[in-house]
């Protein structure tokens, strides 16, 4: 076992992990932060997209101890305090979420165009989520959920 | 999986020790993208990786002089981002844009794209088409070489990862006679291989009417990313528009002989499909030199 | 119209949105459950091979292992509606994606080592993966049972009318072969069951059923355990699109080795497991020929089917029935005949997937509605305009059409992408179209195609609506709890909704057929327009006042007329709770749509009413390299009336990129029945970069028999996409794709020979 530090989602945590660990699976199976989602583990479908530094990765491809004094961001992260974060607002809002499986990435994939990028284009936008799939919504209320949230 | 340590180093040398520590049990690690998924699915055993991905040595986007040097560890959403490549290697910033998807963009780098040595790595043919060189660093110190030279089949690199680094790649930054272009044909715009790539480069004459070089490079049509030379031969001298040209995009399709793949597309189409992208990245090419 | 409702025809967003977006909501994905165990599953690597033996010695001893199970373990029982398919194969194997055995272990990476210990050996034996090869005597054989290799009980014949005599009659008539491939629903949260015994014999399993309670029946034949002691929760999932309408071995097997263990086990799918072994969309063969007269009148259509069942039957294999009413009744056509054989094949088996047969349906009909308005010389929306059904059509087979807006939503998707102005033009962009025919008010396949709800109202005022029905993911809770706040005039931030679990909620068939709005709608709003009844009395007795004098709305209770001056409804409530001989509020709904069930030949209305839509494409074609690119799609669908403009909207969007997927880019591959592409690289789905704008055109026919008007939308969304598209890109640049997907290659070989055949011509 190896001892991995990290800030997550704003607070240093310590946690013991096998030196093969998938970021993915501490942060399910270990912090029990399992709002970030796992739906193909080939690095294909954005499930798994958290914030590494800041970035948006899949965190089925990314080894546990790759974050070892990084920042990573999930889902969790995303509201502060009691306040849903823009995004979240806006997806709720605009019927973006169906089943809800994709959501997560979706969110965090946004919340990384946003940050750099806070008034993006609708192309813009489709490119930053391009990495993530979705099969219920046909990503168009996604599109417009970011859209909106850029314009707050 | 089951690698049993992941180590951080703090610069090359460090990391050549590690590797040299484990004697061939090591591995470098950038992005991950494709070791992990390799390791994931057990087509390749380590005891140990080496995490080169926050070495800043390996982060740079530089010309120095005439030449252009990129790090191995820039990350294709840097390099594709960089006003650098894309006004000095346009053909590079535009593969670099076609990876994958945003998320591999920000993980992936030019580094393991050419190591892992896939034939239509979408840095790869750019690099090959820009004639790149390759800075490699081991326990014999840094030896340079041609990009090509690199590969010796699909997934297999004289780079060897268990006690070399890639450490940048290197190549002539492009003048104003000269332009570059990428072409690229997929089941979709992300998240896709190609079923074809292609990169030009093309350096005019005087008055921009002929080609005075060119140099195209093509994947996956052959175990390695390849250079269609007979076509350049034939282009080399020839007007940038006419006869020659579609006689050159003949040769080109002739030279390459895609293999049909139930994944990809048939032979023939994609032999069509040599003569169409090659024929675009051409026009593209001749248009950014002229302008 | 929709002024005087309080929350029907509201943008309400989803009720469980806020818990997705935090990552707080548990799926089934995420559950654990105290000494809980990983189950895994070894499955065949041959497509058709007896198994000579199975040696599971040295995975038993593994440590960490709680269970290894095979055939020899279980009981002797087949499974799918044709009780084809052994839990736990024996002797034989049919298909790459067949079970073996099974392990549970503590942990994932010992489960999946455990299974590499098991070795299995196999003499191979010819197989056969095409159907027709497979109808060929001398084939090889893939079931005793049925040497021949055809599911006797789908095959079919249906006619109306004389065909022969009216192509006789007809100015043209065209005959056609149209192929389509196999797919996949691609849910994006994978297949997963969790099966846990209390100390006193109940099996609960959680599971990602749509359709619980049939669900609970074939556990209980499966595992020889009396469904009295079997509980089911549909857990939250991702995404189902009927994947999740059959119970499938994984979950039987599941169960025996928590029953073998002694401890919970839970089974996920990984993606390749997901792409391999959950169903897929039958591909079908299909010859059809069609006859219209000169002045446009469609006359006759003759249609012949072989589908690919795989190996064993699912749901897949009857799908014919729902192609049949396409068949028989999309357009007013007086003279058809069907015929449909389904053939064992060694490949993976298929099942119900969104439109269930209707997508095939579809698109051989409307690519062929399309051919005959060109040999016609009619614009194709004029010949269908022509054609569509109308208001109180009674077709040939004996479908009563109610509401119908068919010819609106043919009208107003073409308008939406400018039809007139674009069609039939020079250039390499063209225009298409397609129409659906679809159930819309449930489908009587089933002895009962009911759904019963509760709803509870407690003193504080807290509305719980207990329903029969299943939420994949499709918003149906949300709409359900608009239904009941319309209703029975509270908030809808009142409104609890308690779902699928069979210990709690009353029966209902399942989540397929885009029956659940219609059905649990107009039963969920049975049971709260019995609840208002309730509080409305209760509240005349305390005010002292007459019923009908009195209303209720937004959750206040007031004389007609004089809103203004209300009291609380959970006050009235209460006061009919806590006095002598009080009560509390809990009501029952039981809806049973007035549909009948098929005669012998196939005649009868299977639902309550239909739904219909259009959708019309703009395409652009590259003509150097083939590709396809959709510039944008109108959507006109009729659906009765939208409850939730959102949900429609999205489950619109949802189904064309659905479509846009089986037009352009989606198949499974398959090489000797294995699949050569069981993952997201190489199965495209379409991204956000595919997606076209899509024009969203809600006709709201007001269906009598809805609740609020509404009928089924969610399958047709689905379904016209592809035809639509095939036939914008025949009319782009004059090449008619038979088979999907249409890819680049497909599209360039096509205009190829068709330049050769102008060149022959000259
Ligand atoms: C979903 C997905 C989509 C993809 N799409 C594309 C695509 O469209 N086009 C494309 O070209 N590729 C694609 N890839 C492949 C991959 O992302 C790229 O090849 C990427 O550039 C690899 O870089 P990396 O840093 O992740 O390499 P790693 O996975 O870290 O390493 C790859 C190999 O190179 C070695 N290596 C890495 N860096 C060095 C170095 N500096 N010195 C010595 N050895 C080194 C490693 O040991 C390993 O063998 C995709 C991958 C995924 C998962
Ligand atoms: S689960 Fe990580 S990308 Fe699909
Ligand atoms: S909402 Fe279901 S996958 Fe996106």
């Amino acid at each position: 076992m190896e001892v991995l530090t990290m800030k997550l989602n704003g607070e240093q945590v310590t946690v013991e992990v096998k030196p093969d660990a998938m970021l993915v699976d501490v942060l399910r199976d270990q912090l029990e932060l399992t709002g970030t989602k796992e739906a193909c583990g080939e690095g294909e479908c954005g499930a798994c997209t958290v914030l590494l530094d800041g970035e948006p990765v899949t965190s089925c491809l990314v080894p546990a101890l790759k974050a070892r004094g990084q920042e990573v961001m999930t889902v969790e992260g995303l509201a502060s305090g009691g306040d849903l974060h823009l995004l979240q607002k806006a997806f709720i809002e605009y019927g973006a979420v169906q089943c809800g499986y994709c959501t997560p990435g979706m969110l965090m994939s946004a919340k990384a165009l946003l940050d750099r990028n806070p008034q993006p284009t609708e192309e813009e936008i489709r490119q930053a989520i391009s990495g993530n799939l979705c099969r219920c919504t046909g990503y168009i209320k996604i599109v417009d959920a970011i859209k909106a949230a850029s314009e707050e | 999986m089951k690698w049993k340590k992941y180590l951080l180093p703090a610069s090359i040398e460090e990391a050549l020790e590690m590797l040299a520590e484990y004697q061939g049990q090591a591995r470098v690690i950038a992005g991950g993208t494709d070791l992990i998924p390799q390791l994931k699915k057990r087509e390749r055993k380590v005891e140990c990786l080496v995490d080169i991905s926050r070495l800043d040595e390996l982060k740079g986007i530089e010309l120095q002089g005439d030449v252009i040097r990129v790090g191995a560890g820039v990350t294709h959403q840097h390099l594709s981002s960089s006003d650098l490549i894309r006004e000095k290697a346009a053909a590079l910033a535009e593969g670099a844009s076609a990876v994958g998807s945003p998320q591999i963009r920000y993980m992936g780098t030019v580094g393991g794209n050419i190591v892992n040595a896939q034939p239509a790595a979408d840095t790869a043919i750019p690099l090959t088409a820009l004639d790149a060189q390759a800075e490699i660093v081991g326990s014999q110190g840094t030896r340079l070489e041609l990009l090509e030279s690199l590969y010796v089949r699909p997934g297999e690199s004289t780079v060897n990862a268990s006690a070399e680094i890639l450490v940048a790649l290197r190549f002539r930054a492009l003048d104003g006679n000269e332009g570059s272009s990428f072409g690229r044909l997929a089941k979709r715009r992300a998240l896709s291989l190609p079923i074809l790539n292609a990169a030009v480069v093309t350096t005019l004459n005087g008055d921009g009417t002929a080609f005075e070089d060119v140099r195209l490079a093509l994947g996956p049509v052959a175990l390695t990313p390849f250079r269609a030379r007979k076509a350049e031969e034939a282009l080399r001298g020839k007007a940038v528009e006419g006869e020659a040209v579609e006689r050159a995009l003949e040769v080109a399709a002739q030279e390459a002989q895609p293999r049909s793949n139930p994944l990809r597309a048939s032979r023939e189409y994609r032999e069509e499909m040599v003569k169409v992208l090659l024929r675009r990245a051409l026009e593209r090419a001749v248009r950014a030199a002229e302008g | 119209m929709s002024e005087e409702f309080s929350f029907v025809g509201k943008r309400v967003p989803k009720l469980d949105a806020p818990g997705k977006v935090t990552g707080q909501l548990v799926y089934g994905h995420d559950m654990k459950v105290p000494r809980m165990l990983y189950g895994k599953i070894l499955r065949s690597e041959h497509a058709h091979a007896r198994i000579l033996s199975v040696d599971t010695s040295r995975a038993r001893a593994l440590s960490g292992v709680k269970a290894v199970i095979t055939a020899e373990d279980i009981p002797e029982v087949k499974i799918g509606w044709a009780r084809d398919h052994p839990v736990l194969k024996s002797g034989k194997v049919r298909s790459t994606r067949d079970e073996i055995a099974a392990v549970a272990a503590v942990d994932e990476d010992t489960a999946r080592e455990a299974l590499e210990l098991i070795t299995v050996e196999y003499e191979e034996l010819p197989a056969v993966f095409d159907p027709e090869e497979a109808m060929r005597p001398g084939a090889p054989v893939i079931h005793e049972e049925a040497p021949n290799n055809i599911q006797e009980k789908m095959r079919q014949s249906y006619y109306h009318g004389d065909v022969q005599e009216s192509f006789a009659d007809s100015d043209v008539v065209i005959e056609d072969r149209f192929k389509l491939p196999f797919v996949t629903h691609c849910c994006m949260g994978t297949c997963f069951c969790l099966a846990s015994f209390s100390s006193s014999g109940e099996l609960t399993v959680w599971s990602s059923t749509q359709m619980p309670f049939l669900y609970q029946r074939d556990l209980s034949m499966a595992l020889g355990i009396p469904a009295t002691k079997i509980r089911v929760i549909k857990a939250v999932i991702g995404g189902g699109f009927g994947s999740k309408l059959d119970m499938y071995p994984f979950e039987p097997i599941c169960v025996f080795l928590a029953q073998k263990a002694g401890c919970p086990v839970k089974i996920t799918f990984t993606r390749e497991e997901e792409f391999m072994a959950s169903p897929t969309r039958q591909p079908v063969i299909c010859d059809i020929k069609s006859g219209a007269k000169k002045d446009g009148t469609l006359l006759a259509r003759e249609v012949r089917m072989i589908l690919d069942n795989g190996a064993y039957s699912s749901w897949g294999s009857t799908t014919p029935l729902v192609m049949m009413l396409t068949i028989s009744s999309l357009y007013r056509v007086p003279n058809v005949k069907y015929d449909v054989t389904v053939a064992y094949t060694n490949n993976p088996y298929s099942g119900a997937m969104r439109g269930y047969g209707n997508p095939q349906a579809t698109f051989v009909l409307e690519s062929h509605m399309d051919m005959l308005a060109h040999e016609l010389g009619m614009d194709p929306m004029e010949f269908r305009l022509k054609n569509a059904n109308r208001p109180g059509d009674v077709t040939g087979q004996g479908v009563k059409i109610s509401t119908c807006g068919l010819t609106e939503c043919i009208e107003s998707a073409a308008q939406s992408i400018g039809w007139k102005q674009k069609r039939a033009k020079p250039g390499n962009r063209g225009v298409g179209m397609a129409s659906v025919f679809h159930v819309g008010g449930g489908a009587r396949i089933y002895p009962s195609d009911g759904c019963g709800s509760t709803v509870k109202v407690d003193d504080f005022g807290k509305v719980t609506l207990i329903t029969g029905s299943t939420d994949m993911g499709q918003g149906s809770d949300t709409v359900l709890a608009q239904i009941v706040a319309e209703e029975l005039g509270v908030p809808v931030e009142n409104i609890t909704v308690v779902n699928t679990d069979t210990n709690i909620t009353p029966w209902d068939v399942g989540a397929h057929a885009s029956r659940t709005t219609f059905i649990a709608g107009n039963s969920a709003r049975l049971a709260a327009a019995d609840a208002k009844r309730q509080i409305l009395e209760a509240a005349a007795q305390t005010l002292g006042d007459k019923v009908e004098n009195l209303d209720m709305k937004d959750g206040k209770v007031f004389l007609k007329g004089e809103p203004e001056e209300w009291v609380p409804f959970a006050k009235m409530v209460r006061s009919k709770h806590f006095r002598p001989d009080g009560d509390v509020i809990l009501t029952r709904g039981w809806y049973e749509p007035p549909t009948e069930k098929q005669d012998k030949e196939f005649r009868g209305n299977i639902s309550a009413t239909y739904s219909f839509a259009t959708q019309a494409v703009e395409v652009e074609v590259d003509t150097e390299t083939g590709e396809v690119t959709v510039l944008k799609i109108g959507a006109a669908h009729d659906v009765g009336r939208a409850i939730n403009p959102m949900a429609v909207e999205g489950q619109i969007h949802g189904g064309v990129s659905m479509g846009l997927g089986y037009a352009l880019y989606e198949e499974v591959l398959l090489e000797e029945g294995k699949m050569l592409n069981p993952n997201f690289a190489d199965y495209a789905l379409p991204t956000a970069l595919e997606m076209p704008p899509i024009e969203t055109i809600l006709i709201e026919t007001d269906d009598p028999a809805g609740p609020f008007g509404a009928k089924g939308m969610a399958e047709p969304a689905n379904i016209p996409t592809a035809p639509a598209i095939a036939n914008a890109v025949y009319d782009a640049v004059g090449v008619r794709i038979r088979d999907l997907p249409i890819t680049p290659e497909k599209v360039l070989r096509a205009l190829r020979e068709k330049a050769e055949k102008a060149q022959e011509g000259k």
